[in-house]
Protein backbone atom coordinates (compact mmCIF):
# COMPACT_ATOMS: atom_id res chain seq x y z
CA UNK A 1 0.00 0.00 0.00
CA UNK A 2 1.18 3.51 -0.87
CA UNK A 3 2.15 5.99 1.85
CA UNK A 4 0.13 8.74 0.20
CA UNK A 5 -3.58 8.65 1.05
CA UNK A 6 -6.02 8.41 -1.86
CA UNK A 7 -8.69 10.04 0.31
CA UNK A 8 -7.79 12.71 2.83
CA UNK A 9 -10.54 14.28 4.88
CA UNK A 10 -9.53 17.13 7.14
CA UNK A 11 -11.79 18.73 9.76
CA UNK A 12 -14.94 18.01 7.75
CA UNK A 13 -18.21 19.41 9.03
CA UNK A 14 -21.43 19.17 7.03
CA UNK A 15 -24.94 20.39 7.76
CA UNK A 16 -27.89 19.86 5.37
CA UNK A 17 -29.85 23.00 4.52
CA UNK A 18 -32.76 23.53 6.89
CA UNK A 19 -31.39 21.17 9.54
CA UNK A 20 -30.29 22.23 13.01
CA UNK A 21 -27.70 19.54 13.66
CA UNK A 22 -24.47 18.81 11.89
CA UNK A 23 -24.64 15.53 9.96
CA UNK A 24 -20.85 15.22 10.09
CA UNK A 25 -18.71 16.65 12.87
CA UNK A 26 -14.99 17.24 12.60
CA UNK A 27 -14.21 14.17 10.49
CA UNK A 28 -10.52 13.46 9.99
CA UNK A 29 -9.78 10.42 7.91
CA UNK A 30 -7.06 9.10 5.67
CA UNK A 31 -7.67 6.13 3.37
CA UNK A 32 -4.79 4.55 1.48
CA UNK A 33 -4.78 2.92 -1.98
CA UNK A 34 -5.81 -0.73 -1.93
CA UNK A 35 -7.46 -0.61 1.50
CA UNK A 36 -10.82 -2.32 2.11
CA UNK A 37 -12.72 -0.12 4.56
CA UNK A 38 -15.98 -1.04 6.29
CA UNK A 39 -18.04 1.83 7.67
CA UNK A 40 -20.59 0.85 10.30
CA UNK A 41 -22.98 2.65 12.59
CA UNK A 42 -26.68 2.96 13.37
CA UNK A 43 -29.15 4.61 10.99
CA UNK A 44 -28.94 8.40 10.68
CA UNK A 45 -25.39 8.37 12.06
CA UNK A 46 -23.87 9.99 8.97
CA UNK A 47 -22.49 6.97 7.07
CA UNK A 48 -24.12 7.79 3.74
CA UNK A 49 -23.35 11.50 4.15
CA UNK A 50 -19.69 10.64 4.67
CA UNK A 51 -19.74 8.34 1.63
CA UNK A 52 -21.37 11.04 -0.52
CA UNK A 53 -18.78 13.56 0.60
CA UNK A 54 -16.12 11.23 -0.79
CA UNK A 55 -17.52 11.18 -4.35
CA UNK A 56 -18.44 14.85 -4.51
CA UNK A 57 -22.23 14.48 -4.32
CA UNK A 58 -21.67 16.50 -1.17
CA UNK A 59 -21.20 19.49 -1.52
CA UNK A 60 -21.96 19.59 -5.29
CA UNK A 61 -25.46 18.06 -5.44
CA UNK A 62 -26.84 18.78 -1.98
CA UNK A 63 -27.57 22.11 -0.37
CA UNK A 64 -25.90 22.63 2.94
CA UNK A 65 -23.01 24.14 4.81
CA UNK A 66 -19.54 22.62 4.64
CA UNK A 67 -16.36 23.23 6.60
CA UNK A 68 -13.05 21.45 6.07
CA UNK A 69 -11.57 19.67 3.05
CA UNK A 70 -12.08 16.42 1.19
CA UNK A 71 -9.33 15.54 -1.26
CA UNK A 72 -10.01 12.43 -3.34
CA UNK A 73 -7.37 11.14 -5.76
CA UNK A 74 -5.85 14.63 -5.74
CA UNK A 75 -9.18 16.37 -6.42
CA UNK A 76 -10.74 18.81 -3.98
CA UNK A 77 -14.46 17.96 -3.94
CA UNK A 78 -15.28 21.66 -3.59
CA UNK A 79 -13.48 22.47 -6.84
CA UNK A 80 -14.39 19.47 -9.01
CA UNK A 81 -17.85 18.36 -10.11
CA UNK A 82 -19.25 14.93 -9.24
CA UNK A 83 -18.97 14.06 -12.94
CA UNK A 84 -15.22 14.76 -12.89
CA UNK A 85 -14.71 12.90 -9.62
CA UNK A 86 -16.66 9.92 -11.01
CA UNK A 87 -13.64 9.11 -13.21
CA UNK A 88 -11.77 8.23 -10.01
CA UNK A 89 -14.55 7.31 -7.59
CA UNK A 90 -17.33 4.83 -8.30
CA UNK A 91 -20.48 4.87 -6.20
CA UNK A 92 -23.01 2.04 -5.82
CA UNK A 93 -26.26 3.08 -4.15
CA UNK A 94 -28.31 0.95 -1.79
CA UNK A 95 -31.44 0.80 -3.96
CA UNK A 96 -30.53 -1.08 -7.14
CA UNK A 97 -33.79 -0.05 -8.79
CA UNK A 98 -33.26 3.70 -8.62
CA UNK A 99 -29.72 3.75 -9.98
CA UNK A 100 -30.55 2.22 -13.35
CA UNK A 101 -30.48 4.78 -16.10
CA UNK A 102 -31.09 2.74 -19.23
CA UNK A 103 -33.27 -0.06 -20.54
CA UNK A 104 -30.84 -2.97 -21.01
CA UNK A 105 -27.97 -4.38 -18.95
CA UNK A 106 -25.54 -3.76 -21.80
CA UNK A 107 -26.52 -0.09 -22.09
CA UNK A 108 -26.38 0.23 -18.31
CA UNK A 109 -22.78 -1.00 -18.12
CA UNK A 110 -21.79 0.95 -21.23
CA UNK A 111 -23.37 4.21 -19.98
CA UNK A 112 -20.46 5.36 -17.77
CA UNK A 113 -17.89 4.12 -20.29
CA UNK A 114 -19.54 6.14 -23.07
CA UNK A 115 -19.41 9.19 -20.79
CA UNK A 116 -15.67 8.59 -20.36
CA UNK A 117 -15.32 8.69 -24.17
CA UNK A 118 -13.54 5.32 -24.36
CA UNK A 119 -13.11 3.61 -27.76
CA UNK A 120 -15.80 1.07 -28.70
CA UNK A 121 -13.37 -1.90 -28.50
CA UNK A 122 -12.31 -0.87 -25.00
CA UNK A 123 -15.96 -0.53 -23.91
CA UNK A 124 -16.65 -4.03 -25.23
CA UNK A 125 -13.66 -5.44 -23.32
CA UNK A 126 -14.63 -3.69 -20.10
CA UNK A 127 -18.25 -4.87 -20.31
CA UNK A 128 -17.05 -8.46 -20.60
CA UNK A 129 -14.61 -7.99 -17.72
CA UNK A 130 -17.19 -6.35 -15.42
CA UNK A 131 -19.75 -9.07 -16.23
CA UNK A 132 -17.20 -11.76 -15.42
CA UNK A 133 -16.08 -10.25 -12.12
CA UNK A 134 -19.70 -9.82 -10.97
CA UNK A 135 -20.68 -13.31 -12.12
CA UNK A 136 -23.19 -12.20 -14.76
CA UNK A 137 -23.49 -14.27 -17.92
CA UNK A 138 -23.76 -12.72 -21.39
CA UNK A 139 -27.42 -13.70 -21.70
CA UNK A 140 -28.18 -10.80 -19.31
CA UNK A 141 -26.89 -8.18 -21.77
CA UNK A 142 -30.15 -7.82 -23.68
CA UNK A 143 -32.38 -7.94 -20.61
CA UNK A 144 -33.91 -4.90 -18.93
CA UNK A 145 -32.11 -4.52 -15.56
CA UNK A 146 -35.34 -3.88 -13.68
CA UNK A 147 -36.64 -7.35 -14.66
CA UNK A 148 -33.81 -9.13 -12.81
CA UNK A 149 -33.76 -10.47 -9.25
CA UNK A 150 -32.57 -8.19 -6.42
CA UNK A 151 -29.09 -9.73 -6.23
CA UNK A 152 -28.70 -9.66 -10.02
CA UNK A 153 -29.81 -6.03 -10.11
CA UNK A 154 -27.21 -5.01 -7.53
CA UNK A 155 -24.54 -7.01 -9.38
CA UNK A 156 -25.44 -5.12 -12.57
CA UNK A 157 -25.15 -1.86 -10.62
CA UNK A 158 -21.70 -2.89 -9.35
CA UNK A 159 -20.65 -4.03 -12.85
CA UNK A 160 -21.76 -0.65 -14.27
CA UNK A 161 -19.54 1.16 -11.78
CA UNK A 162 -16.44 -1.07 -11.79
CA UNK A 163 -16.43 -1.09 -15.61
CA UNK A 164 -15.30 2.53 -15.27
CA UNK A 165 -12.31 1.15 -13.32
CA UNK A 166 -12.42 3.73 -10.56
CA UNK A 167 -9.51 3.99 -8.15
CA UNK A 168 -11.99 4.14 -5.28
CA UNK A 169 -15.19 2.10 -5.13
CA UNK A 170 -17.82 3.13 -2.58
CA UNK A 171 -20.77 0.84 -1.89
CA UNK A 172 -23.53 2.31 0.24
CA UNK A 173 -25.36 -0.54 2.01
CA UNK A 174 -25.30 -2.69 -1.14
CA UNK A 175 -27.17 -5.56 0.51
CA UNK A 176 -29.72 -3.65 2.58
CA UNK A 177 -32.60 -4.11 0.12
CA UNK A 178 -31.84 -7.70 -0.86
CA UNK A 179 -33.12 -11.11 0.20
CA UNK A 180 -30.63 -13.63 1.72
CA UNK A 181 -29.75 -15.08 -1.71
CA UNK A 182 -29.20 -11.60 -3.13
CA UNK A 183 -27.07 -10.63 -0.11
CA UNK A 184 -24.88 -13.71 -0.58
CA UNK A 185 -24.49 -12.96 -4.32
CA UNK A 186 -23.36 -9.41 -3.61
CA UNK A 187 -21.02 -10.46 -0.79
CA UNK A 188 -19.41 -12.98 -3.15
CA UNK A 189 -18.83 -10.12 -5.59
CA UNK A 190 -17.22 -8.08 -2.80
CA UNK A 191 -14.92 -11.04 -2.03
CA UNK A 192 -14.02 -11.31 -5.70
CA UNK A 193 -13.40 -7.56 -5.91
CA UNK A 194 -11.10 -7.72 -2.90
CA UNK A 195 -9.25 -10.66 -4.45
CA UNK A 196 -8.86 -9.46 -8.01
CA UNK A 197 -9.66 -5.75 -8.26
CA UNK A 198 -6.78 -3.58 -7.26
CA UNK A 199 -8.70 -0.59 -5.92
CA UNK A 200 -9.66 1.06 -2.67
CA UNK A 201 -13.02 -0.32 -1.57
CA UNK A 202 -15.24 1.41 0.96
CA UNK A 203 -18.37 -0.45 2.05
CA UNK A 204 -21.14 0.76 4.30
CA UNK A 205 -22.68 -2.42 5.64
CA UNK A 206 -24.74 -3.72 8.53
CA UNK A 207 -23.82 -7.40 8.10
CA UNK A 208 -20.71 -7.31 10.26
CA UNK A 209 -20.07 -11.06 10.18
CA UNK A 210 -19.64 -10.91 6.40
CA UNK A 211 -17.78 -7.68 6.05
CA UNK A 212 -15.34 -7.95 8.98
CA UNK A 213 -13.21 -10.76 7.47
CA UNK A 214 -12.82 -8.72 4.27
CA UNK A 215 -11.96 -5.37 5.83
CA UNK A 216 -8.51 -3.96 6.54
CA UNK A 217 -10.05 -1.27 8.70
CA UNK A 218 -13.43 -0.74 10.31
CA UNK A 219 -14.82 2.68 11.09
CA UNK A 220 -17.64 3.33 13.55
CA UNK A 221 -19.65 6.49 12.95
CA UNK A 222 -22.05 7.64 15.60
CA UNK A 223 -23.96 10.89 15.65
CA UNK A 224 -21.82 12.34 12.84
CA UNK A 225 -18.49 11.55 14.50
CA UNK A 226 -15.88 8.86 13.96
CA UNK A 227 -15.74 7.06 17.29
CA UNK A 228 -13.52 4.18 16.30
CA UNK A 229 -11.18 3.48 13.39
CA UNK A 230 -9.21 0.26 13.73
CA UNK A 231 -8.34 -3.07 12.08
CA UNK A 232 -11.18 -5.62 12.61
CA UNK A 233 -9.54 -7.56 15.48
CA UNK A 234 -8.97 -4.34 17.40
CA UNK A 235 -12.37 -2.93 16.37
CA UNK A 236 -14.24 -5.83 17.97
CA UNK A 237 -12.02 -5.91 21.03
CA UNK A 238 -14.45 -3.83 23.07
CA UNK A 239 -17.84 -5.40 22.35
CA UNK A 240 -19.58 -3.38 25.08
CA UNK A 241 -18.47 -0.15 23.43
CA UNK A 242 -19.98 -1.28 20.11
CA UNK A 243 -23.23 -2.42 21.72
CA UNK A 244 -23.48 0.92 23.56
CA UNK A 245 -23.41 2.63 20.16
CA UNK A 246 -26.01 0.34 18.55
CA UNK A 247 -23.54 -1.70 16.53
CA UNK A 248 -24.44 -5.33 16.99
CA UNK A 249 -21.55 -7.76 16.42
CA UNK A 250 -22.33 -11.36 15.41
CA UNK A 251 -23.65 -13.59 18.24
CA UNK A 252 -20.49 -15.72 18.08
CA UNK A 253 -18.36 -12.67 18.88
CA UNK A 254 -20.59 -11.69 21.80
CA UNK A 255 -20.41 -15.27 23.08
CA UNK A 256 -16.59 -15.40 22.89
CA UNK A 257 -16.45 -11.99 24.55
CA UNK A 258 -18.51 -13.44 27.45
CA UNK A 259 -16.07 -16.38 27.69
CA UNK A 260 -13.26 -13.85 27.84
CA UNK A 261 -14.97 -11.92 30.62
CA UNK A 262 -15.44 -15.16 32.58
CA UNK A 263 -11.71 -15.75 32.15
CA UNK A 264 -12.31 -18.93 30.14
CA UNK A 265 -10.83 -17.56 26.89
CA UNK A 266 -7.81 -15.28 26.60
CA UNK A 267 -7.29 -14.74 22.87
CA UNK A 268 -8.56 -12.04 20.52
CA UNK A 269 -12.14 -11.84 19.27
CA UNK A 270 -12.58 -14.19 16.27
CA UNK A 271 -13.77 -12.66 12.99
CA UNK A 272 -14.96 -15.77 11.19
CA UNK A 273 -17.07 -18.80 12.09
CA UNK A 274 -14.03 -21.09 11.87
CA UNK A 275 -12.05 -18.83 14.20
CA UNK A 276 -14.99 -18.90 16.65
CA UNK A 277 -15.05 -22.72 16.63
CA UNK A 278 -11.31 -22.72 17.27
CA UNK A 279 -11.73 -20.23 20.14
CA UNK A 280 -14.45 -22.36 21.76
CA UNK A 281 -12.28 -25.49 21.42
CA UNK A 282 -9.38 -23.68 23.10
CA UNK A 283 -11.68 -22.57 25.93
CA UNK A 284 -13.00 -26.10 26.47
CA UNK A 285 -9.45 -27.45 26.47
CA UNK A 286 -8.50 -24.81 29.04
CA UNK A 287 -11.40 -25.83 31.32
CA UNK A 288 -10.77 -29.57 31.06
CA UNK A 289 -7.01 -29.32 31.72
CA UNK B 1 -50.51 -39.15 -24.09
CA UNK B 2 -47.75 -37.25 -25.75
CA UNK B 3 -47.61 -33.57 -26.40
CA UNK B 4 -45.12 -31.75 -28.51
CA UNK B 5 -44.53 -28.10 -27.90
CA UNK B 6 -41.97 -25.87 -29.50
CA UNK B 7 -40.50 -23.22 -27.22
CA UNK B 8 -40.55 -19.87 -29.01
CA UNK B 9 -37.94 -17.48 -27.70
CA UNK B 10 -39.33 -13.97 -27.41
CA UNK B 11 -37.88 -10.51 -27.01
CA UNK B 12 -39.71 -7.85 -25.05
CA UNK B 13 -40.98 -4.85 -27.00
CA UNK B 14 -42.79 -1.67 -26.02
CA UNK B 15 -46.17 -3.39 -26.28
CA UNK B 16 -45.47 -7.03 -25.54
CA UNK B 17 -43.20 -9.75 -26.85
CA UNK B 18 -41.95 -10.49 -30.36
CA UNK B 19 -40.49 -13.88 -31.38
CA UNK B 20 -36.72 -13.82 -31.88
CA UNK B 21 -37.22 -15.28 -35.35
CA UNK B 22 -39.18 -12.20 -36.47
CA UNK B 23 -37.56 -10.58 -39.53
CA UNK B 24 -38.02 -7.20 -37.85
CA UNK B 25 -35.05 -7.95 -35.56
CA UNK B 26 -32.83 -8.11 -38.64
CA UNK B 27 -33.44 -4.45 -39.51
CA UNK B 28 -31.47 -1.52 -38.12
CA UNK B 29 -33.39 0.10 -35.22
CA UNK B 30 -33.58 3.32 -37.23
CA UNK B 31 -35.79 1.55 -39.78
CA UNK B 32 -38.46 1.05 -37.12
CA UNK B 33 -38.40 4.76 -36.29
CA UNK B 34 -38.50 5.60 -40.00
CA UNK B 35 -41.42 3.24 -40.41
CA UNK B 36 -43.36 5.11 -37.76
CA UNK B 37 -42.47 8.54 -39.16
CA UNK B 38 -42.96 7.78 -42.87
CA UNK B 39 -45.74 5.18 -42.99
CA UNK B 40 -47.89 7.00 -40.43
CA UNK B 41 -47.86 9.96 -42.85
CA UNK B 42 -49.54 7.87 -45.58
CA UNK B 43 -53.08 7.93 -44.10
CA UNK B 44 -52.75 11.64 -43.39
CA UNK B 45 -52.22 12.26 -47.11
CA UNK B 46 -54.79 9.77 -48.41
CA UNK B 47 -58.44 10.89 -48.66
CA UNK B 48 -60.38 8.05 -50.39
CA UNK B 49 -61.40 5.63 -47.60
CA UNK B 50 -60.90 2.50 -49.72
CA UNK B 51 -57.21 3.37 -50.14
CA UNK B 52 -56.85 3.62 -46.38
CA UNK B 53 -58.73 0.34 -46.06
CA UNK B 54 -56.23 -1.28 -48.45
CA UNK B 55 -53.43 0.28 -46.36
CA UNK B 56 -54.94 -1.26 -43.22
CA UNK B 57 -55.17 -4.70 -44.88
CA UNK B 58 -51.55 -4.41 -46.03
CA UNK B 59 -50.61 -3.52 -42.44
CA UNK B 60 -52.30 -6.71 -41.16
CA UNK B 61 -50.31 -8.71 -43.75
CA UNK B 62 -47.15 -6.99 -42.47
CA UNK B 63 -48.16 -7.97 -38.92
CA UNK B 64 -48.28 -11.62 -40.06
CA UNK B 65 -44.97 -11.44 -41.96
CA UNK B 66 -43.29 -9.79 -38.96
CA UNK B 67 -44.67 -12.59 -36.71
CA UNK B 68 -46.41 -10.08 -34.47
CA UNK B 69 -49.06 -12.05 -32.56
CA UNK B 70 -52.40 -10.90 -34.02
CA UNK B 71 -54.06 -11.24 -30.62
CA UNK B 72 -52.44 -7.87 -29.85
CA UNK B 73 -55.05 -6.34 -32.20
CA UNK B 74 -57.82 -7.96 -30.18
CA UNK B 75 -56.86 -5.82 -27.18
CA UNK B 76 -57.42 -2.68 -29.27
CA UNK B 77 -60.70 -3.72 -30.90
CA UNK B 78 -62.74 -2.02 -28.19
CA UNK B 79 -60.73 1.18 -28.54
CA UNK B 80 -61.13 1.15 -32.33
CA UNK B 81 -64.88 0.58 -32.04
CA UNK B 82 -65.18 3.38 -29.51
CA UNK B 83 -63.29 5.71 -31.80
CA UNK B 84 -65.68 4.78 -34.62
CA UNK B 85 -68.75 5.56 -32.52
CA UNK B 86 -67.31 8.85 -31.30
CA UNK B 87 -66.52 9.93 -34.87
CA UNK B 88 -69.86 8.65 -36.12
CA UNK B 89 -71.89 10.53 -33.50
CA UNK B 90 -69.76 13.67 -33.67
CA UNK B 91 -69.90 14.01 -37.46
CA UNK B 92 -73.34 12.57 -38.25
CA UNK B 93 -75.29 14.46 -35.63
CA UNK B 94 -73.07 17.38 -34.73
CA UNK B 95 -71.07 17.84 -37.91
CA UNK B 96 -72.81 21.13 -38.76
CA UNK B 97 -74.52 22.21 -41.93
CA UNK B 98 -73.31 24.30 -44.85
CA UNK B 99 -75.40 25.45 -47.81
CA UNK B 100 -74.96 22.96 -50.64
CA UNK B 101 -74.84 19.91 -48.37
CA UNK B 102 -77.02 16.98 -49.47
CA UNK B 103 -79.61 16.53 -46.73
CA UNK B 104 -80.56 12.93 -46.08
CA UNK B 105 -82.93 13.49 -43.17
CA UNK B 106 -83.74 15.84 -40.29
CA UNK B 107 -84.21 14.90 -36.62
CA UNK B 108 -85.61 18.02 -34.99
CA UNK B 109 -82.97 20.73 -35.36
CA UNK B 110 -80.30 18.14 -36.33
CA UNK B 111 -79.61 17.87 -40.05
CA UNK B 112 -78.05 14.63 -41.22
CA UNK B 113 -76.17 15.25 -44.43
CA UNK B 114 -74.31 13.04 -46.89
CA UNK B 115 -71.17 15.18 -46.54
CA UNK B 116 -70.97 14.52 -42.80
CA UNK B 117 -71.55 10.77 -43.20
CA UNK B 118 -68.87 10.74 -45.88
CA UNK B 119 -66.45 12.38 -43.42
CA UNK B 120 -67.13 9.59 -40.88
CA UNK B 121 -65.74 7.03 -43.32
CA UNK B 122 -62.92 9.24 -44.55
CA UNK B 123 -61.70 10.12 -41.05
CA UNK B 124 -62.31 6.75 -39.42
CA UNK B 125 -60.49 4.68 -42.05
CA UNK B 126 -57.65 7.21 -41.99
CA UNK B 127 -57.39 6.74 -38.21
CA UNK B 128 -57.79 2.97 -38.49
CA UNK B 129 -54.78 2.73 -40.82
CA UNK B 130 -52.74 5.12 -38.63
CA UNK B 131 -53.58 3.22 -35.43
CA UNK B 132 -52.44 -0.05 -37.05
CA UNK B 133 -49.15 1.59 -38.00
CA UNK B 134 -48.65 2.76 -34.41
CA UNK B 135 -49.60 -0.62 -32.90
CA UNK B 136 -47.18 -2.30 -35.31
CA UNK B 137 -44.36 0.04 -34.33
CA UNK B 138 -44.99 -0.48 -30.61
CA UNK B 139 -45.17 -4.25 -31.16
CA UNK B 140 -41.81 -4.52 -32.91
CA UNK B 141 -39.74 -1.75 -31.34
CA UNK B 142 -37.95 -1.75 -28.03
CA UNK B 143 -36.99 1.32 -26.00
CA UNK B 144 -33.45 0.67 -27.14
CA UNK B 145 -34.53 0.84 -30.81
CA UNK B 146 -36.07 4.25 -30.27
CA UNK B 147 -32.97 5.55 -28.50
CA UNK B 148 -30.59 4.03 -31.07
CA UNK B 149 -32.80 5.50 -33.80
CA UNK B 150 -32.55 8.98 -32.31
CA UNK B 151 -28.82 8.62 -31.72
CA UNK B 152 -28.24 7.26 -35.23
CA UNK B 153 -29.93 10.38 -36.59
CA UNK B 154 -27.13 12.30 -34.82
CA UNK B 155 -29.58 14.27 -32.74
CA UNK B 156 -28.00 15.67 -29.54
CA UNK B 157 -27.47 12.93 -26.97
CA UNK B 158 -29.49 14.87 -24.43
CA UNK B 159 -32.62 14.35 -26.60
CA UNK B 160 -32.00 10.60 -26.89
CA UNK B 161 -31.31 10.39 -23.20
CA UNK B 162 -34.39 12.39 -22.23
CA UNK B 163 -36.53 10.00 -24.30
CA UNK B 164 -34.79 7.03 -22.64
CA UNK B 165 -35.33 8.53 -19.22
CA UNK B 166 -39.00 9.08 -20.04
CA UNK B 167 -39.37 5.34 -20.80
CA UNK B 168 -37.52 4.57 -17.59
CA UNK B 169 -39.77 6.95 -15.60
CA UNK B 170 -42.89 5.22 -16.90
CA UNK B 171 -41.51 1.88 -15.67
CA UNK B 172 -40.57 3.32 -12.28
CA UNK B 173 -43.95 5.04 -11.89
CA UNK B 174 -45.77 1.78 -12.60
CA UNK B 175 -43.66 -0.01 -9.97
CA UNK B 176 -44.29 2.80 -7.46
CA UNK B 177 -48.02 2.86 -8.26
CA UNK B 178 -48.28 -0.88 -7.69
CA UNK B 179 -46.38 -0.59 -4.39
CA UNK B 180 -48.72 2.18 -3.19
CA UNK B 181 -51.79 0.22 -4.32
CA UNK B 182 -50.64 -2.90 -2.48
CA UNK B 183 -49.84 -0.87 0.64
CA UNK B 184 -53.29 0.77 0.57
CA UNK B 185 -55.02 -2.55 -0.11
CA UNK B 186 -53.22 -3.96 2.93
CA UNK B 187 -54.86 -1.17 4.93
CA UNK B 188 -58.33 -1.92 3.55
CA UNK B 189 -58.47 0.68 0.77
CA UNK B 190 -59.27 -1.03 -2.51
CA UNK B 191 -60.77 1.41 -4.98
CA UNK B 192 -61.54 -1.40 -7.43
CA UNK B 193 -64.63 -2.25 -5.40
CA UNK B 194 -65.82 1.37 -5.13
CA UNK B 195 -68.32 3.18 -7.39
CA UNK B 196 -66.83 5.56 -10.00
CA UNK B 197 -67.48 8.77 -8.02
CA UNK B 198 -65.74 7.28 -4.97
CA UNK B 199 -62.94 5.98 -7.16
CA UNK B 200 -62.25 9.49 -8.45
CA UNK B 201 -62.50 10.92 -4.95
CA UNK B 202 -60.10 8.38 -3.47
CA UNK B 203 -57.66 8.61 -6.36
CA UNK B 204 -55.86 11.40 -4.53
CA UNK B 205 -54.80 8.78 -2.00
CA UNK B 206 -52.67 7.27 -4.77
CA UNK B 207 -51.53 10.45 -6.46
CA UNK B 208 -50.04 12.23 -3.43
CA UNK B 209 -47.61 9.42 -2.46
CA UNK B 210 -46.90 8.78 -6.15
CA UNK B 211 -45.80 12.40 -6.66
CA UNK B 212 -43.74 12.28 -3.45
CA UNK B 213 -42.00 9.10 -4.66
CA UNK B 214 -41.46 10.59 -8.11
CA UNK B 215 -39.71 13.59 -6.56
CA UNK B 216 -37.46 11.27 -4.53
CA UNK B 217 -36.71 9.25 -7.66
CA UNK B 218 -35.70 12.44 -9.47
CA UNK B 219 -33.12 13.06 -6.79
CA UNK B 220 -31.83 9.49 -6.93
CA UNK B 221 -31.61 9.39 -10.73
CA UNK B 222 -29.84 12.74 -10.78
CA UNK B 223 -27.27 11.44 -8.25
CA UNK B 224 -26.80 8.22 -10.24
CA UNK B 225 -26.32 10.23 -13.47
CA UNK B 226 -23.66 12.50 -11.96
CA UNK B 227 -21.93 9.59 -10.24
CA UNK B 228 -21.41 7.93 -13.62
CA UNK B 229 -19.91 10.95 -15.30
CA UNK B 230 -22.95 12.23 -17.18
CA UNK B 231 -23.06 15.93 -17.96
CA UNK B 232 -26.07 17.55 -19.56
CA UNK B 233 -23.96 20.52 -20.61
CA UNK B 234 -21.74 18.41 -22.86
CA UNK B 235 -18.67 20.33 -21.58
CA UNK B 236 -16.24 17.50 -21.06
CA UNK B 237 -13.47 18.27 -23.54
CA UNK B 238 -13.92 15.03 -25.48
CA UNK B 239 -16.61 13.30 -27.50
CA UNK B 240 -19.01 10.92 -25.81
CA UNK B 241 -18.72 7.46 -27.36
CA UNK B 242 -21.77 6.03 -29.10
CA UNK B 243 -21.14 2.40 -28.17
CA UNK B 244 -24.73 1.20 -28.52
CA UNK B 245 -25.16 2.76 -31.98
CA UNK B 246 -21.83 1.26 -33.09
CA UNK B 247 -23.33 -2.21 -32.52
CA UNK B 248 -25.69 -1.72 -35.46
CA UNK B 249 -24.68 -1.36 -39.10
CA UNK B 250 -26.90 -0.09 -41.88
CA UNK B 251 -27.15 -2.94 -44.41
CA UNK B 252 -28.50 -3.34 -47.95
CA UNK B 253 -31.93 -4.44 -46.72
CA UNK B 254 -32.17 -1.31 -44.56
CA UNK B 255 -31.48 0.90 -47.57
CA UNK B 256 -34.07 -1.05 -49.58
CA UNK B 257 -36.65 -0.57 -46.79
CA UNK B 258 -36.03 3.19 -46.68
CA UNK B 259 -36.18 3.46 -50.50
CA UNK B 260 -39.48 1.52 -50.59
CA UNK B 261 -41.05 3.66 -47.84
CA UNK B 262 -39.93 6.94 -49.41
CA UNK B 263 -40.98 5.79 -52.90
CA UNK B 264 -44.50 5.00 -51.67
CA UNK B 265 -44.65 8.38 -49.93
CA UNK B 266 -43.52 10.12 -53.13
CA UNK B 267 -46.10 8.19 -55.16
CA UNK B 268 -48.89 9.17 -52.74
CA UNK B 269 -47.81 12.82 -52.92
CA UNK B 270 -47.74 12.66 -56.71
CA UNK B 271 -51.17 11.00 -56.94
CA UNK B 272 -52.63 13.46 -54.44
CA UNK B 273 -51.34 16.68 -55.95
CA UNK B 274 -50.85 15.90 -59.63
CA UNK B 275 -53.61 13.40 -60.52
CA UNK B 276 -57.36 13.09 -59.80
CA UNK B 277 -57.05 9.51 -58.45
CA UNK B 278 -56.81 10.55 -54.81
CA UNK B 279 -59.79 12.92 -54.84
CA UNK B 280 -62.93 12.06 -52.92
CA UNK B 281 -64.98 12.48 -56.13
CA UNK B 282 -63.25 9.42 -57.56
CA UNK B 283 -63.69 7.29 -54.44
CA UNK B 284 -65.40 4.02 -55.36
CA UNK B 285 -66.48 3.34 -51.78
CA UNK B 286 -68.08 6.76 -51.45
CA UNK B 287 -69.88 6.27 -54.78
CA UNK B 288 -71.38 2.99 -53.50
CA UNK B 289 -72.37 4.65 -50.24
CA UNK B 290 -73.95 7.64 -52.00
CA UNK B 291 -76.10 5.22 -54.00
CA UNK B 292 -77.08 3.51 -50.75
CA UNK B 293 -78.19 6.85 -49.29
CA UNK B 294 -79.73 7.82 -52.62
CA UNK B 295 -77.67 10.97 -52.89
CA UNK B 296 -76.96 12.54 -56.27
CA UNK B 297 -73.47 14.03 -56.10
Amino acid sequence: MSNKPIIKITNLWWKYEGRKNWALKNINLEIYPGEFIAIVGPNESGKTTLAMSMNGLIPNNYKGFMKGDVIVAGMDTKKYSTGDISKKVGFVFSDPESQFLTMTVEEEIAFGLENLGLPVEEIEKRIKWAMKITGLSEEFLEKPPYELSGGQKQRVAIAAVIAMKPEVLILDEPTSMLDPIGKTEVLNVLKELKRSYNATIIVIEHRLEDIAPLANRMILIYNGEILKDAPPKEFFDDIDFLLKHYVFPPEAMVYIDKLRKFGIYEGSIPLTFDESVKAVRESIRGITK
Amino acid sequence: MSTSSKVVKMRRTLLGYLPLESPMHKFHPLIKTFFLLIVSAYPLLIDPPEWNLIGAIVMIIIFVIARVPLRILKYYTAIMLNIFWIIFIAYTFFGGYMPGYHVITKIGPIIISWENIMMVFVIYLRMFFAILVIIFFLSVARERDVIVGIRALKLPYVIAYTVGLAFRSIGLSIIDFNTIREAEKARALDIKALPLAQKIKKFGMYIVPLVALALRRTDEVSNALESRGFKFTGVRGYKRTDYIVSKYKFQAKDYVAVIVMISILTLILYLKYFTPYMSLHNSILLKILSRFFEVKT
